[in-house]
């Protein structure tokens, strides 16, 4: 007997004209977003690579210490593709040094800062927005259309109990869903699996999957609610009306308020860093002053450096070589140290952030179409909590580059030195020539020669031994245990709207009221 | 006979329960948006004060040697102000505002350029709690909502024969339905702009001018012509299908479309090659390389810097201008390149009413990009008050040799930290504002009278029965 229902209802909605229009407009989404998606995600695909082997390129030819930056890329994820979140936009790399520990990425591929303002759409959010309304005009008059016609109290005399009715309706609807929706993600499939180069990471069917079935969750919520409000009201108009205010409130109205509050108080609790950075970086600066006038040795003249890469000459005196090994020595462990003290300060700042974006979700959990996007986010691994785990497996990966320097006794006479330490005979008559020279401005006479000895014993550092950067992504099962509670919450609304729209029916007056 | 007709679809529009769903709404979203913009509010005053008193301490500190205010880095951020409420314009995911970038020894002290970066904003959202939102979303929807079965629940009804079969000009039934659905949804939107006005003004957070009260009364009518663009795609669609059911239909998809899914497809064209612009690296490359050109142009000439009064020094000074001018010249190409590009793919988003809307609202607020344009001519402007400033400074210095802008061969004396200017951003006047607005509302004014030819020529052959 359900199968009749369910198969009359399954006819009835496919051959309707809202359900070819919402599917028309549906498909036409979903195809237009995974083509430019799609493309953007080989853009970025292509970025990382050039990244990385640009990263690696400077790598081997590193001459001093001072000179090593480690350039680390975060690839793209190809479930950006389904539900981009926020890595599109965030950035893709840092470099890193032992000077400072970073907690935001870099580069990316916005180039124009102005262009932050366009924002469009992912085949989730066409979910949210078009599939969401196609659920909405699939249950609105699933009963008291129904009544209207007179075709409920029709079936209802042909012995069918009512909730084998209520099972039908919402199993035709439910099935009218999902064919549309399940070729939205074979085409998005097909998409990824037909790229030229790309092989699907380890988890990618199993996170599709995952937001398929966050999908089927959510909109078969979603329906029952329809079916519940259908049978508490008189009229498919009332029903309607409802459901659409019900559809401005908890797609958009309700999501954007929560956001906007957690931004608001984001601003105002995350200022750990802004407030006491400054105070930091000038206590540094002291105290490497201070640490300055105890070294025994004083700096001469041809310092032929400044900033924070530094290199010097070959032909320098061996007090001016002492006292920079010396001066180094001394700062370098002092720079490790407050890189640490103002990476705390940035830390309190992002576990604020943290708990702050945590209460978010939680209340967003309780909307079904802000849960499901939060879970697919969170399935795809493309939000801000992926963002977070990458910066602090960055954090990890600083103190191992940190201890490998240490090892490797960088901060020393190799953290500005390339050459040699002791000088040739003749390079000492040559350095005896300039025991008269003061300042810069004579430097000129001697430029060529001085050059002539840089190009000998230049050596580059060999850093085959050092640590490499891995970003690890979750498996499966971390994966479904982040979503869990979403999950468990669409699930429950599924099961709380059965059962009320079942209760609501059971009572239900099936005659027309003209 | 019009005002009959009027009058008794006003009654029902009003009476009925999705003008008081609407109503309900609208006023809990003011309310909501209000109390979230005074806290929002607080945060940005604080931050916008706080770098206000950085550029006073620096420019104090500097000012013990009159050459060293050529160094100072000074940051000029938005100015945040009431208009924030109207429209947001998005206006924390572009840079935060111009920087005067000096570079160490070399006397280039005049540039704005380097971005601040944007804070980093939740960019999962795409739209900011702000009135555009509720007239561009909740009530552009309660329009569609008003209108969609104006005529097909008539004709449902039998009533449209029998208003028919009364001498009434078809015309005037169209125009009845049209206002009493303009003054229906209007009615709310008034009320909520009130509410939030006397909420805003209730707390002293918010510094409330009568510009702000005028700029609110203008942005009701502009509201009222976009909503009214609303009303009459509902009666269209109304009047081309016989049963309410699929006018529904058809009203919600071409709100969704036009309200959802254009104002956010023209980010689709961002990668196309003529929007290309290069990074941030890029440009500091070619500025280097501009540099490099400048001083090679001169590279047989005798520049070297010697005393104050030797023709080389006055070359080398001379050279270095030019330098910095060819720099200036690259960053303001690129910067006026990345706005022009956003604003060519605004335009794609001319044919949705709603981007319109949003344009016109954020041009009237004098907010997001707008915001942005004008405070880039007000540091321009600042620039040659500061430098001019400085040079009439320096000239009372006999001492210094004025080789402008050359930090050896300037003057050291101390100067009067409160006669050096300061920068403050003066509010848009109300007419630049409407000049910025104009192209949009002439559009949108386009599309009303559009559709409104479009509403009586289809609605003269409807049929009744």
């Amino acid at each position: 007997m359900v199968r009749t229902i369910i198969k009359r209802e399954l006819l009835d909605n496919i051959l309707s004209f809202k359900f070819m229009a919402c599917v028309l407009v549906a498909i036409a989404l979903v195809v237009i977003s995974t083509l430019y998606l799609t493309n953007d995600y080989l853009d970025r695909l292509k970025d990382y690579h050039k990244g990385v082997t640009n990263a690696r390129e400077y790598l081997s030819k590193i001459p001093v210490y001072s000179y090593l930056e480690v350039g680390i890329y975060k690839p793209p994820s190809p479930l950006s593709i389904f539900v981009s979140g926020i890595e599109r936009n965030t950035g893709n790399t840092v470099t890193l040094t032992h000077r400072e520990i970073p907690t935001e990425l870099e580069g990316g591929l916005i180039k124009n800062e102005f262009s932050r303002i366009f924002s469009f759409f992912d085949p989730s959010s066409v979910i949210v927005v078009v599939f969401t309304i196609l659920a909405i005009l699939l249950s609105y008059d699933s009963i008291s259309g129904e009544k209207e016609n007179g075709m409920l109290s029709l079936a209802l005399s042909n012995a069918v109990p009512r909730y084998k009715f209520l099972l039908g309706k919402y199993l035709g609807g439910l099935l009218s869903l999902l064919f549309p929706l399940s070729f939205c993600f074979v085409i998005g499939i097909l998409m990824v699996l037909l790229l030229k180069g790309v092989s699907p990471p380890r988890n990618f069917f199993g996170a599709v999957f995952l937001s398929y079935l966050l999908s089927i969750l959510y909109l078969s919520a979603v329906l029952l609610i329809g079916i519940f409000i259908s049978s508490r009201t008189k009229t498919s108009f009332h029903s309607l009306i409802f459901l659409l205010a019900f559809y401005l409130i908890t797609v958009f109205l309700i999501p954007l308020s929560i956001n906007s509050y957690a931004r608001n108080m984001e601003l105002k609790k995350a200022r750990n860093f802004e407030m006491n950075a400054a105070g930091l970086v000038r206590e540094r600066t002291l105290k490497v002053a201070a640490e300055r006038e105890k070294l025994p040795v004083r700096r001469t003249w041809a310092s032929m450096a400044g900033g924070e890469k530094f290199m010097l000459k070959r032909i320098n005196p061996e007090v001016t070589i002492e006292y920079y090994k010396r001066y180094h020595e001394m700062r370098e462990p002092i720079v490790v140290d407050f890189a640490q003290r103002i990476f705390e300060l940035k830390r309190k700042d992002l576990q604020t952030a943290k708990k702050i974006q945590k209460t978010k979700v939680f209340f967003l959990a309780f909307l079904p179409s802000a849960n499901f996007e939060q879970a697919s986010e969170l399935a795809a691994e493309t939000g801000g909590e992926n963002l977070m785990r990458f910066i602090e497996q960055i954090f990890l990966y600083w103190h191992q580059l940190v201890r490998y320097l240490e090892e490797k006794n960088a901060f020393s006479l190799r953290y500005f030195y390339p050459y040699a330490e002791k000088f040739s005979p003749e390079e000492n008559d040559f350095l005896a020539k300039f025991d008269d020279i003061k300042g810069g401005q004579k430097w000129a006479k001697y430029k060529d020669e001085l050059n002539k000895y840089d190009k000998k014993e230049f050596r580059f550092l060999d850093l085959g031994d050092m640590p490499v950067f891995k970003f690890y992504e979750s498996g499966f099962a971390a994966r479904v245990q982040k979503m869990i509670f979403n999950g468990l919450i669409l699930l429950f609304y599924n099961l709380l709207f059965f059962i009320l729209a079942y209760f609501s029916f059971s009572q239900y007056d099936p005659r027309a009221q003209m | 006979m019009f005002g009959e007709l009027w009058k008794r679809q006003l009654v029902e529009d009003i009476t009925s329960s999705k003008f008081l769903i609407n109503f309900v709404i609208i006023l809990a979203s003011v309310i909501g948006f209000s109390l979230l913009f005074l806290g929002h509010f607080q945060s940005l005053e604080e931050s916008y004060s706080k770098n206000t008193n950085a550029n006073d301490q620096l420019l104090s500190e500097s000012s013990k040697e009159l050459v060293r205010l050529l160094s100072a880095p000074l940051e000029f951020g938005m100015k945040p102000g009431p208009f924030l409420f109207i429209s947001d314009g998005y206006e924390e995911k572009i840079p935060k505002g111009l920087v005067f970038r000096p570079k160490g020894y070399t006397p280039d002290i005049k540039e704005t350029t380097g971005l601040k970066k944007a804070s980093s904003p939740d960019l999962s959202v795409f739209y900011s709690t702000d009135l555009t939102f509720i007239v561009q979303f909740l009530l552009s929807f309660f329009a569609v909502l008003l209108a969609f079965d104006a005529f097909t629940s008539e004709k449902e009804k039998g009533t449209l024969r029998l208003v028919y079969s009364n001498p009434v000009k078809r015309g005037h039934l169209v125009l009845a339905k049209y206002m009493s659905a303009l003054l229906a949804i209007g009615l709310p939107l008034l009320l909520g702009l009130i509410i939030g006005l006397i909420l805003l003004s209730l707390s002293s957070v918010v510094p409330i001018s009568s510009g702000f009260i005028s700029g609110l009364s203008l942005f009701f009518i502009i509201s009222l012509l976009y909503l009214s663009v609303f009303v009459l795609i509902g009666l269209l669609l109304s009047a081309f299908s016989h049963n309410s059911k699929n006018s529904l239909v058809l009203c919600l998809l071409v709100w969704i479309f036009l309200v959802v899914i254009l104002p956010k497809s023209s980010g689709l064209f961002l990668n196309l090659k003529r929007f290309d612009v290069p990074t941030e690296q890029e440009i500091e490359e070619r500025v280097r390389k501009v540099e490099r050109e400048v001083w090679n142009r001169h590279s047989h000439e005798d520049w070297m810097t010697r005393s104050g009064q030797d023709a080389s020094t006055k070359l080398n000074v001379a050279v270095s201008n030019e330098e910095q001018r060819a720099r200036q010249e690259v960053y303001d190409l690129y910067l006026r390149k990345k706005i022009g590009a956003v604003r060519i793919l605004q335009s794609v988003n001319f044919i949705s009413p709603s981007s319109l809307f949003e344009y016109s609202a954020s041009a009237l607020a004098g907010t997001g990009l707008f915001h942005f344009e004008h405070l880039w001519k007000q540091v321009t402007q600042y620039r040659r008050d500061f430098l001019n400033f400085f040079m009439a400074e320096d000239r009372k210095d006999d001492q210094s040799d004025h080789l402008y802008f050359h930090p050896d061969y300037l003057s050291r004396r101390p100067v009067d930290f409160n006669r050096i200017p300061k920068f403050e951003e003066k509010d848009i006047k109300t007419g630049e504002r409407l000049k910025d607005a104009a192209k949009y509302l002439v559009l949108l004014g386009l599309y009303n009278i559009f559709l409104l030819i479009l509403v009586f020529n289809k609605f003269q052959k409807y049929d009744v029965r």
